[in-house]
């Protein structure tokens, strides 16, 4: 057998070089990772799509009054969690694993250095749930609003959060979360157990506090508004008054700010019954009418849902913040060896 | 004579202790030299140092005379083999070479493929299933076929059988021949480091007390067996005694001349052995903070 060494041809050190040569080096090394990926979500698509598909069309179905699947439906809810899974089982032992067993010092001492690899390695991971993210998102959308009518109510955390936009940054922001944990941990354990919680808390957090649209209002505003609630004033949307728990706020004409729940309790039982009426049939010339006018950034609905814009918002701030963290903890520093007893 | 290593004043502190005080070693381009030193004298985080794994927390490395440790252009002239020879358990041997060949630009498949076959390394088993001494020499495997410049292997002997051992010195001899490898390496198994090391860095508690060419030392070292008396007889008053013995006993002493002594018969060649436990039982240790 002869020996051949393998020369690249183009210059060495530019991304033509390297780039093409390592994917499949990844794509070997997290096989099983990769795979696991593929086959939830693509198992959550495809349950999604049975149930759209049973269904038929969505106007023939909505018109003749069908009644879906409700075991399809259910699991198809479980969406929701697909996140967490991948923060905590890939992304977590993505580095925490060869950091604890010492198999980063081959990995990371190979000629194409360290931080190209772990570059390389995240956009992989990053691109495939891209893809089956919003393959996933797509496919669940159209089951919950195509089918909206046969629901009793949309409007609730697991149609918000799979949506296609949301369902792909909290996939690779989970991702990358697990990443992080596990860089900073350097165990298999503790990266699971912490991610699992800080998963849990950013759930809890971004379902019980509208805290993304107050963060990021400037994605926000620059948002086209389509969203069929009750038009303002600016061109933009107002949600129906019903669901004020998507953080709906007014100020009063003493400037004081005013959310949508206090409205509805404190100031619509007091109304006349003419302008309850008046209310639910054109909302904005009413509020007008009371004194309250639009605060900027939060009374807006804009196109698809504020939550979801303002998640994207956070979603791109949070991406670029965790791939910088985990760099600053394995780009040129030696913070990841074990320490020396 | 170019340097493949420069070692310069480097120190390496960690949270609780410090694993290295102002190493200063020269490694010249073709040479193999060996890292000796107890356990946990600072061999490990040495040698992480010249891989690029650490930086040091004062001092400077640099290798092939102005590349730093790490950095990409390093890391395809440099090859590093970390003791216990980790390569990703979770492969098949057969995934783990092609995975270290879309790793590096430069890579000899087919020389890796026959070393294993050599070897009798199945190539279907899976990374975690194989021996020690398997996992060791499939590391080693990796590393060569990246034909590296530099080949920086940590107690690469350790989990291997004799046999596999000389074979393994033999071949690693082969290659500094055949292509001017630099090799440095660090091992327990003096005796045999002897056969193929040419140059010779001792770390004693973070400190390097000899870092010399082996031909060097060994010329200006010797053997000294009498009594007080007699120790009088080879003092020239610019000697250092290396192994104290107690003066009343004939415990044989090694002392290093600055002159090469000819003709004492008091006097005998010493061998890297006996100047490896010279140094690492007596040389002086720096006081201060406690030994790693």
């Amino acid at each position: 057998m002869t020996s051949t060494v393998t020369p690249t041809t183009a210059v060495p050190g530019t991304m033509s070089s390297w780039l093409p040569r390592l994917v499949p080096g990844i794509l070997r090394l997290h096989r099983t990772a990769l795979i696991s990926i593929a086959v939830m979500y693509l198992a959550f698509t495809a349950i999604a799509f049975t149930v759209v598909h049973q269904v038929g069309h969505p106007r023939a179905s909505i018109l003749a009054g069908e009644v879906f699947n409700g075991t399809l439906y259910s699991v198809s809810t479980y969406a929701f969690y697909l996140p967490v899974i991948v923060a905590v089982f890939i992304g977590a032992p993505m580095f925490a694993r060869p950091l604890e067993t010492g198999t980063f010092r081959f990995a990371w001492t190979q000629g194409v250095g360290r931080r190209r690899l772990v570059a390389t390695t995240l956009m992989v991971f990053a691109f495939e749930l891209t893809v089956l993210s919003f393959l996933l998102g797509i496919v669940l959308s159209r089951l919950w609003f195509d089918l909206s009518p046969q629901f009793w109510n949309v409007w609730a955390n697991h149609v918000f959060f799979t949506n296609p936009w949301m369902m792909t940054f909290s996939s690779v922001i989970g991702l990358l979360t697990g990443a992080l944990l596990g860089v900073v941990f350097r165990r298999v354990l503790v990266a699971l157990a912490a991610t699992t919680s800080i998963m849990i808390a950013i759930y809890l957090w971004a379902s019980m506090w509208p805290f993304f649209q107050e963060t990021l209002l400037w994605f926000v505003k620059r948002m086209p508004a389509s969203y069929g609630g009750v038009p303002l004033n600016n061109g933009n949307y107002l949600a129906h008054y019903d669901y004020g728990s998507v953080n709906l706020y007014f100020t009063n004409r003493f400037g004081h700010v005013l959310s949508m729940n206090q409205f509805n309790n404190q100031i619509y039982p007091k109304l006349p019954q003419a302008q309850k009426l008046a209310l639910n049939q054109n909302a904005a010339p009413e509020f007008h009418r009371l004194g309250l006018t639009e605060w900027q950034g939060s009374l807006f609905h804009p196109q698809f849902h504020g939550f979801l814009m303002t998640w994207i918002g956070f979603g791109i701030v949070t991406v670029i913040t965790l791939v910088a963290a985990i760099f600053a903890f394995i780009g040129g520093n030696d913070r990841l060896l074990p320490r020396r007893r | 004579m170019t340097s493949a290593v420069q070692i310069e004043a480097v120190s390496r502190r960690f949270r609780r202790c410090t694993a290295l005080r102002s190493v200063t070693a020269t490694i010249p381009a073709g040479s193999v030299t060996a890292l000796i030193g107890s356990n946990g004298a600072g061999k490990t985080t040495l040698l992480n140092l010249v891989a690029g794994l650490l930086a040091p927390s004062a001092g400077a490395i640099s290798l092939f005379e102005n590349l730093a440790p790490g950095s990409v252009e390093a890391l395809g002239r440099v090859a590093y083999v970390a003791q216990d020879g980790p390569v990703t358990t979770s492969r098949s041997v057969g995934d783990a070479v092609r995975i270290a060949r879309s790793f590096n630009t430069l890579f000899d498949f087919d020389a890796a493929v026959v070393r294993l076959q050599r070897l009798d390394i199945d190539r279907k088993q899976r990374v975690s299933k194989l021996s020690g001494g398997q996992r060791a020499q499939l590391a080693i495997t990796l590393a060569l076929a990246r034909a590296p410049e530099l080949l920086v292997l940590d107690e690469p002997l350790s989990s291997l059988d004799p046999i596999a051992r000389r074979d393994l010195l033999g071949e690693l001899m082969g290659h500094c021949a055949d292509r001017g490898m630099t090799i440095i390496f660090s091992s327990h198994v003096i005796a045999e480091l002897e056969k193929i090391a040419s140059h010779l860095v001792l770390i004693k508690d973070g400190v390097a007390v000899v870092a010399e060419e082996i031909d060097e030392l060994l010329k200006h070292h010797r053997i000294f067996t009498g009594t007080a008396t007699e120790a009088g007889l080879v003092h020239d008053g610019r000697e250092s005694v290396i192994s104290q013995a107690h003066p009343l006993t004939l415990a044989p002493r090694v002392i290093r001349f600055e002159d090469p002594p000819i003709g004492n018969a008091l006097l005998t060649p010493v061998t890297l052995e006996d100047l490896a436990y010279a140094y690492l039982e007596y040389a002086p240790s720096v006081s201060g903070e406690p030994p790693t």
